[in-house]
């Protein structure tokens, strides 16, 4: 991912500032400048400190694959569950809080999804790996939980799918995306039809691949394609609505 | 589903020649397209500017879901954190042992206390059942038990099913359903069928008379100021008094709560009695059964079967036909008795003309005085009551970790079936005068209020599940207290892991408090008295919530106004 990998690169020019306004301070120059350096040098040294250590997404380089704790956890060792649950539940309750609609609800999936994997870590097979089988089994709790609510939004998902896909202006489209904040994304996301929402989150959180969310969602794969950009379409209706109703909010 | 007229492959060979459909420019972006069209798209997009800025649209909002999903934009719920705590000390065997010790100990107090009264009870001539099998099923205290046990039965059963609903409430959505089911529950276990009862009632205000001619056929239930009984009962004789005289012949049993209750007539039955004192001075075929401050009896008095006591002083100048179990400060034996005597107290006297024909064990403070003139078939056996032997005792220390373990155990699962209550109760806990003011009242107040309610028959099933809960309070008092203690020392929290976290730490405490010579009889009497209120205090609140929830809610009413424990099914003036 581009945001991901230019992170190291802002460092460096971060680095750089640093090194320019050190050599300019021991030449007797304005110390101002060095403060400002020197807190951004700082800041972002602990900000990307803190990105490689925390456990927000699993396939980032900060964690190695955990054969040993798996190997372990097999074993039935406490200790090894409780370093699994610990590098794995912040990942695991975000996919759950992007899928699901309640707070609540992703808490107890969280928790329902680590206690399902206990009794299924057996099943792992080591070769493959781990964040893998961990979304497909919160996936597979997930959209279980979803389906099992029989609410109104059966009907919606069968409406947009008689639907025909509109093909909307290039332009408009990359300026509308161009506009939108990851917390209005996030916002929009809460409104969209429960499949929709699980496609994306599997898709763009948990990287999933076409096969898998086929499996999941029990449709053909050549079908994931359509029901993916449904989704994309029903995304930016909610931000298009979110934003009028912004607009008529603040008029 | 139209799921082919959208297929990709049909959108590609469609559509290539002029712009890019928007499944295309997907499946392109994502890397799902084969090799061969994606270098068609490819080709295109190069020559087309309005295909390139989808396609860079596309990417961009893939882009965008991805950075939006993963932000971090809330933490890790502290009740995930919880989990993992747990998790991470591996609790579970500290869960197990705990588990394991508390069993140890439901089995010891069974060895322990159940079965040597149990022998004790069958010594004394009550059969060779059991206590509870006696008491209940032959009706030794009054027929209607086996319809009371029933009941009983019964309302345990609907706490349980209480208690399971309460667990289950979060997926049953909604407590007007579990308000619904217990009150169907409490209906139907008091449209249970009441004891049958083929009696004569008598409340005739200060006095009752049976005359010296009178035969009342059947059971008889007497209450007033006095009762005397001249003639005869042919059942059961039950008097709630002040004072009872039986002088006649009642060929039943005699069930007495009386202040003083003397027999001078006779009794074909057995006697129960709650009094002050007891008097016989006639006779009784039977057992004889008392709660009571004093027992006489008499030169004259006679018992067929065996006596139990539990009382200050037992004096017998007549005869007993079978053994004596006698729990007292002082007991004298001037009389005959024809089987042993098993007692423990403070003094065992036996006067001269005093006979006992089998064995006699005596555990007091003071060694028996056997006066020259007594005849006993074999010599006392005495064993010396140690009062601070115990402490000694390595024996001691290992049961009081076990029933610690017990109390832990119970406040784990009070803690996980009625959250909300217990920190109710910890609120109400931290009011300190307010509890140990209830305290006080509840611990003196209550059972005094149960006895009384036991006393009206009808206010029996009343009486026995109000001492229940009492008794239950009295043991939870200490997991409350416990858990506050707990708090001073750790600091206060909000989740329920770490509060049961506080729960042991505090139990622990206070337990090691309460084992302090002296200090410790009144530290744990004070530790019973603010628990009490403070979960009593936290009943009260619970049972009057705020003057909003009788207010009918009428559906323009923003439901933000109804109190959060507000139960649907609430009474509401009709």
């Amino acid at each position: 991912m581009a945001w991901q990998t230019a992170g190291p690169f802002c460092f460096l020019i971060d680095c750089w500032q640093f090194r320019e306004c050190l050599i300019a301070w021991v030449a007797k120059d304005t110390p101002q400048s060095l403060n400002v350096a020197a807190c951004k040098f700082f800041a972002s040294a602990a900000y990307y400190l803190m990105e490689a250590l925390r456990p927000g997404r699993m396939s980032s380089p900060g964690i190695a694959e955990p054969t040993e704790a798996i190997a372990r956890a097999k074993a039935g060792d406490a200790q090894a569950w409780g370093q699994l649950y610990h590098d794995y539940a912040p990942a695991i309750f975000r996919f759950c809080r992007r899928a699901l609609p309640t707070r609540e609800d992703a808490e107890d999936a969280t928790m329902e999804v680590f206690m399902k994997l206990k009794g299924k870590i057996n099943q792992y097979d080591s070769s493959r790996p781990f964040s893998g089988w961990l979304y497909k089994v919160a996936a597979n709790h997930c959209w279980d939980t979803l389906r099992r609510r029989r609410i109104r939004q059966d009907k919606e998902t069968e409406d947009s799918d008689e639907l025909p896909l509109e093909h909307p202006d290039p332009s408009q489209l990359d300026r509308l995306i161009e506009q939108r904040s990851s917390a209005e994304v996030r916002k929009a996301l809460a409104c969209l039809s429960k499949r929709a929402r699980m496609a994306l989150v599997m898709r763009y959180y948990s990287d999933m691949s076409y096969d898998e969310i086929a499996d999941e969602l029990g449709v053909r794969r050549a079908f994931v394609g359509v029901v993916l950009l449904r989704a994309r379409h029903e995304l930016r209706n909610a931000l298009e609505g979110n934003a009028a109703l912004a607009a008529g909010g603040n008029a | 589903m139209n799921e082919s007229s959208n297929s990709p492959d049909e959108h590609l060979d469609e559509h290539l020649g002029e712009h890019l459909d928007e499944m295309t420019g997907m499946l392109y972006v994502e890397g799902q397209l084969d090799r061969q069209r994606a270098q068609q798209v490819s080709a295109h997009a190069q020559d087309c500017s309005s295909c390139r800025i989808l396609l860079r649209a596309l990417e961009r909002e893939s882009r965008l879901l991805t950075r939006s999903m993963l932000e971090e934009d809330e933490p890790l719920p502290s009740r995930l954190a919880a989990f993992q705590q747990s998790a991470r000390k591996s609790m579970q065997w500290i869960w197990g042992a705990v588990v394991g010790l508390a069993a140890t100990g439901a089995y010891a107090l069974y060895t322990g206390y159940v079965e040597p009264m149990q022998q004790r009870f069958e010594q004394a001539g009550f059969g060779g059942s059991s206590v509870l099998n006696l008491m209940i099923f032959q009706g030794a205290f009054w027929k209607g038990w086996q319809s009371m046990v029933t009941l009983l039965e019964v309302l345990a059963l609907l706490t349980i099913t209480g208690s399971a609903v309460v667990f289950l409430r979060r997926r049953l959505r909604g407590r007007g359903s579990v308000f619904a089911m217990m009150v169907a529950g409490i209906c139907a276990a008091a449209s249970m069928p009441s004891p049958a009862m083929a009696t004569e009632f008598r409340n005739q205000g200060d006095t009752i008379e049976v005359g010296k001619d009178e035969t009342i056929k059947g059971d008889l239930f007497a209450h007033g100021h006095h009762v005397k009984i001249e003639g005869t009962v042919d059942g059961d004789l039950y008097v709630f008094c002040q004072g009872a005289d039986i002088e006649g012949h009642v060929t039943g049993d005699v069930i007495a709560f009386a202040q003083m209750l003397r027999v001078n007539g006779k009794v074909d039955g057995n006697i129960r009695s709650f009094t002050n004192t007891t008097w016989v001075s006639g006779s009784v075929a039977k057992n004889l059964l008392t709660f009571a401050e004093t027992v006489n009896i008499d030169l004259t008095g006679k018992v067929g079967g065996s006596v139990t006591t539990f009382l200050n002083t037992l004096t017998i100048d007549g005869t007993v036909g079978r053994d004596i179990l006698a729990f007292g400060n002082e007991t004298t034996i001037a009389g005959n008795i024809g089987g042993g005597i098993h007692a423990q107290g403070n003094t065992l006297k036996f006067n001269s003309g005093a006979q006992v024909n089998g064995p006699v064990k005596f555990k007091g403070e003071h060694a028996p005085d056997v006066s020259s003139g007594a005849k006993l078939a074999v010599p006392v056996v005495f064993t010396q009551e140690e009062h601070h032997k115990r402490y000694e005792e390595s024996g001691f220390y290992v049961w009081r970790v076990i029933w610690t373990a017990a109390v832990i155990l119970f406040g784990l699962v009070l803690f996980n079936l009625l959250p909300n209550f217990a920190r109710a109760s910890l609120a109400s806990a931290e009011r300190y005068g307010a509890s140990f003011g209830l305290g006080v009242l509840v611990l003196f107040g209550v059972p005094i209020a149960a006895f009384i309610a036991c006393i009206t028959v009808v206010g029996l099933v009343i009486g026995i599940s109000t001492f229940i809960l009492w008794m239950t309070t009295l043991f939870c008092a200490q997991i409350v207290v416990g858990t506050i203690v707990g708090q001073w020392l750790m600091g206060h929290t909000r989740e329920t892991w770490q509060l049961i976290g506080r729960m042991v730490v505090g139990v622990i405490v206070v337990r090691v408090l309460g084992m302090i010579p002296f200090l410790g009889g009144w530290i744990r009497f004070a530790v019973v008295l603010w628990g009490m209120g403070a979960i009593s205090l936290a009943i009260y609140r619970h049972f009057t919530p705020p003057h909003t929830a009788t207010v009918p809610v009428s559906p323009a009413m923003p439901p933000s106004s109804l109190p959060p424990n507000t139960t649907i099914g609430s009474p509401q003036p009709a």
